[in-house]
């Protein structure tokens, strides 16, 4: 099983945009992508752009937005290392971190479970429009690969 | 990737729309008093009557606010890999009310719908974002979402500078909000 990483306030997490989630004439990611009260992010401590972006590829994504943990803390949302897993036989998500997770399975760790990717993470709290503002205003944006200039 | 592309009817913006603009001498508020259009019949949608084919959506490069909104039906559980419900047609309808609103306030005040028209986004918890953001609004801001629960009432998030304001509102009220954003309270 994956070693659970202490999330600390300057790691950088990525979260991938659905291409109508930002505004690509500005170049910006809209309030659109931070809503989730659960809202799916990799550490970035525990991959690399490249190899996240195998994953935010399958959505044909390639603009990912980084906040920090401290800024999530600052609003008031927890953030954890929840590697994403899988159930071998039935295939779906089970979450063993988080009660209130909707892919949470309280029998989780009964079951034998594939983990399809170690570096995931979860902001979760209430998000407020303010702070789904707060955090599409202080994303850094990063495009992958690399935008030609 | 397919997308759904719908025609119908429901009451939205074409040209002879400006002839619609009703005030209501009271409030002071107007909206659109929506009748069917011949002009034309590709941009009308109702909720009962939607007909969808299969196309392409580009959402990157199309900003056009009713296009953006037609395709939000077009969006399958999980388009954004996170988990995001579908957007169902009930939710979509009441935003196009809310775009005819918004449209049938430029008209009177003779602005430019399409150099300040919203940019809408999907949102990952179900919601439908318009937003007055960025370069083209650099004193003022105003965000509103659609929620998914039809029952739920519509939010606004409102900022500037070091100021913000969020909260609900019903569909007439909008006025007051773009009064707000485009600085002409009285």
């Amino acid at each position: 099983m994956t070693q659970i990483h202490q999330v600390q306030p300057s790691d950088k997490l990525f979260r991938w945009l659905h291409p109508s989630q930002f505004d690509w004439a500005e170049m910006r990611p809209t309030s659109a992508a931070f809503k989730d009260s659960y809202m799916s992010v990799d550490l970035a401590h525990l991959t690399t752009l490249e190899e996240s972006y195998e994953r935010g590829k399958l959505m044909n994504k390639n603009a990912v937005a980084s906040i920090t943990a401290g800024q999530a803390f600052e609003k008031a949302q927890k953030v954890h290392h929840c590697p994403t897993q899988v159930c071998e036989v039935a295939g779906d998500l089970v979450c063993v971190t988080d009660e209130g997770c909707r892919a949470y399975q309280a029998d989780g760790l009964s079951r034998k479970l594939i983990c399809t990717n170690p570096a995931h993470g979860c902001v979760v709290g209430d998000k407020p429009k303010s702070v789904a503002r707060f955090f599409a205003k202080n994303a850094e944006v990063d495009f992958y690969p690399p935008q030609p200039t | 990737m397919f997308f759904t592309k719908i025609t119908g009817s429901i009451r939205t913006s074409n040209s002879s729309y400006s002839r619609e603009v009703a005030v209501n001498s009271l409030s002071g508020h107007y909206r659109t008093k929506f009748e069917s259009s011949n002009t034309d019949q590709s941009q009308l949608l109702h909720p009962t009557s939607l007909k969808t084919s299969q196309t392409d959506f580009d959402w990157v490069g199309n900003r056009n606010a009713f296009q953006r909104l037609r395709n939000l039906l077009t969006l399958e559980k999980n388009w954004d890999n996170y988990g995001a419900h579908p957007f169902l047609r009930p939710q979509v309808a009441r935003a196009f009310e809310l775009y005819s609103d918004i449209y049938s306030y430029y008209l009177f005040r003779e602005m430019n719908f399409s150099e300040l028209a919203p940019f809408i986004a999907p949102c990952s918890n179900g919601a439908i974002l318009f937003e007055w953001a960025g370069r083209r609004f650099p004193s003022r801001e105003l965000e509103i979402f659609v929620p998914s629960a039809m029952e739920a009432t519509l939010e606004f998030l409102k900022g500037a500078d070091d100021l913000e304001e969020e909260g609900t509102f019903i569909a007439d009220e909008v006025n007051g909000l773009l009064n707000w954003l485009f600085d002409t309270e009285s």
